[in-house]
């Protein structure tokens, strides 16, 4: 996998903390959060190693800023790891 | 579709209600139907009795008990009559149906909580509604027992029996709830909130028992899961309260000690982009958790927020909102534990949780090996101590301390606030929120005047005549 795929993977961990970070028992951020593990498990199932990457300073442009890399990553198993991106952010109202 | 101990107790209970209405003559056919099911009887009831966790080694109450059941259990306490002829009597039915929800009550109780300590209130509760129905069995079929010389030591046996199911049934029904009846058997492969965290919390065990599986993801995935639990349970919490069935005054701690629990574990739950441990999830708990978060999603929530109390409960199909809450603190301090332990393990044991070279600070960690990995960016094994692992074993350790503060409020919860008082010995029997209660009126209450117009459960002998379809019994 490419260095842009790795740094994908350092966004969407910024964006579950940034999740995972709000403060309300409303129960969305949580969840919200949680989608993001479930697409890091894909990033671990292609066997990515995160890349410490900048922080965006919300999860909203984390998720852009991992979408955004990825379009530059390849190999056979980007475009999967693009589609759980694509579905993260559709969820979270970026799309 | 779930069983609950409750539930069964209200089956138990309307049983023996419709029996004591029943008018009875002695016959001794009738009689032996019935002294066919007492041992089986007996033992069920004795099952269930040994099943509610004592609160001391001896238990005076018990061994009482036990010596009462024993020998009825044992077909000790009736003479084998080889000279009669034996006619073909099928057991009463409805006798059969009480030694069947009893022996599913002890089946139950088998399963326990976890890490809950035993009240007196609660088991002298719990003995209560089990003994209150037995009572009224053993009078029914002393009331059908002919007065001969070779009834006279079987007789004596029921009358121990009802003797002492007596003296539990004078308890107060207000007395009786305890947290012992929220134990459930879920089936796993029932669309249900119950069924979701019951499956969840297998997933987690089996994960987390695992050392091959572990990984960082697996446990923030947990903590986040906990996190999701808290967060039903206190909806549910709040939805009992909004529809009246927990007083505010009582759930509101409750649903605060689990909020803050909730938080908690979004705290655990989130790692530092520095901290990595690589590793997918377990499969088993990837399902589990995508099951249980949108099961939570579908039950308790519209939208962006939680859903209206009163969907909520139409959602729930019935079942008592409070009750699923205990049951969802339950399963999230069970599993508190265990991935409190793993992190603990984790930080501190065999396993080694990778570090992002560059964020590494102090010249104590400055080596050779430090240096190529910080020139390279890579990741180096955490050192033993370093503060930013220890911030996420403090997050844990919050995290379950809170869980089971949480829980033992919510346990509380289970019993309701009422004040004891005690009357003369008991008459007669009353249904009194669908459970058997010895009074000393023989006016019966609402409920029992609807009862008693029921038809009887059952195939037995004797009873009322039917008036039409039987409404639902309310508890």
């Amino acid at each position: 996998m490419s260095l842009s795929t790795s740094e994908a993977y350092g966004h969407l961990r910024n964006a579950a903390w940034h999740y995972l970070s709000i403060d309300d028992d409303g129960g969305e951020g949580v969840l919200l959060g949680a989608a993001c593990l479930d697409v890091e498990d894909a990033f671990e199932k292609a066997e990515v190693i995160p890349e410490l990457v900048q922080d965006e300073g919300s999860a909203e442009a984390a998720i852009k800023a991992a979408l955004a890399s990825l379009e530059e990553g390849n190999g056979p198993l980007v475009p999967a790891l693009r589609d759980a991106l694509v579905e993260l952010a559709v969820r979270a109202g970026l799309r | 579709m779930t069983a609950t101990v409750a539930g069964m107790l209200d089956r138990l209970h309307a049983q023996a209600f419709a029996i004591s209405n029943l008018a009875t003559r002695p016959s001794e056919d009738r009689w032996r139907a019935h002294a066919v099911v007492w041992p089986r009887l007996a033992l069920a009831t004795m099952r269930a009795l040994n099943n509610v966790p004592a609160g001391t080694a001896i238990d005076p109450e018990l061994v009482l008990l036990d010596s009462i059941l024993q020998p009825i259990a044992r077909s000790e306490w009736i003479p084998r009559i080889s000279d009669t002829p034996a006619a073909n009597v099928p057991p009463d039915k409805r006798l059969v149906d009480m030694t069947r929800v009893l022996g599913g009550i002890a089946d139950l109780l088998s399963i326990g909580l976890k890490d809950i300590v035993s009240d007196s209130t609660a088991i002298l509760g719990l003995r209560s509604n089990l003994l209150a129905p037995v009572m009224v069995a053993a009078n029914w079929s002393l009331a059908t027992a002919p007065e001969v010389a070779r009834n006279l030591t079987p007789r004596r046996h029921l009358q121990l029996v009802s003797g002492i199911g007596a003296a539990f049934a004078f308890i107060p029904v207000g007395l009786r709830p305890g947290q012992y009846d929220d134990i459930a058997a879920v089936p796993h492969s029932e669309n249900s909130l119950d069924a979701a965290m019951h499956n969840w919390l297998d997933a987690t065990k089996e994960a987390l028992a695992t050392r091959k599986g572990l990984s960082g993801l697996t446990l923030q995935t947990i903590a986040a899961d906990l996190s999701v639990l808290c967060g039903a349970a206190a909806a549910t919490t709040n939805a009992a309260i909004a529809l009246g069935q927990l007083a505010e005054d009582r759930g509101r701690p409750v649903v605060e000690a689990i909020s803050e629990a909730n938080a908690k574990w979004r705290e655990a739950s989130r790692w530092p982009q520095t901290i990595y441990l690589g590793g997918v999830r377990d499969t088993g708990l990837a399902d589990a958790s995508i099951h249980l978060r949108q099961t939570v999603i579908d039950t308790l929530r519209d939208g962006k927020s939680w859903a209206d109390p009163a969907v909520i409960a139409t959602r729930m199909n019935g079942q008592e909102l409070a009750s699923v809450a205990r049951r969802a603190m339950h399963i999230a301090a069970e599993a508190a534990q265990l991935q409190q332990a793993a992190v603990t393990n984790l930080f501190f044991g065999k396993d080694r949780v990778m570090m992002a070279s560059r964020s590494l600070e102090g010249a104590t960690y400055m080596n050779k090996a430090v240096f190529t990995a910080r020139r390279r960016g890579t990741w180096i094994p955490m050192p033993r101590y370093e503060p930013t692992g220890v911030e996420v074993y403090r997050a844990a350790l919050n995290a379950a301390t809170a869980t089971t503060a949480a829980r033992l409020l919510s346990v509380a919860t289970a019993r309701t606030a009422v004040a004891p008082s005690m009357s003369s010995p008991p008459t007669a029997v009353d249904f009194t929120q669908g459970r058997i209660v010895a009074l000393r009126t023989t006016t019966p209450s609402a409920s029992a005047q609807r009862l008693t117009q029921e038809p009887p459960f059952g195939m037995g002998t004797g009873g009322p005549g039917s008036s039409g379809p039987a409404p639902s019994i309310g508890r």
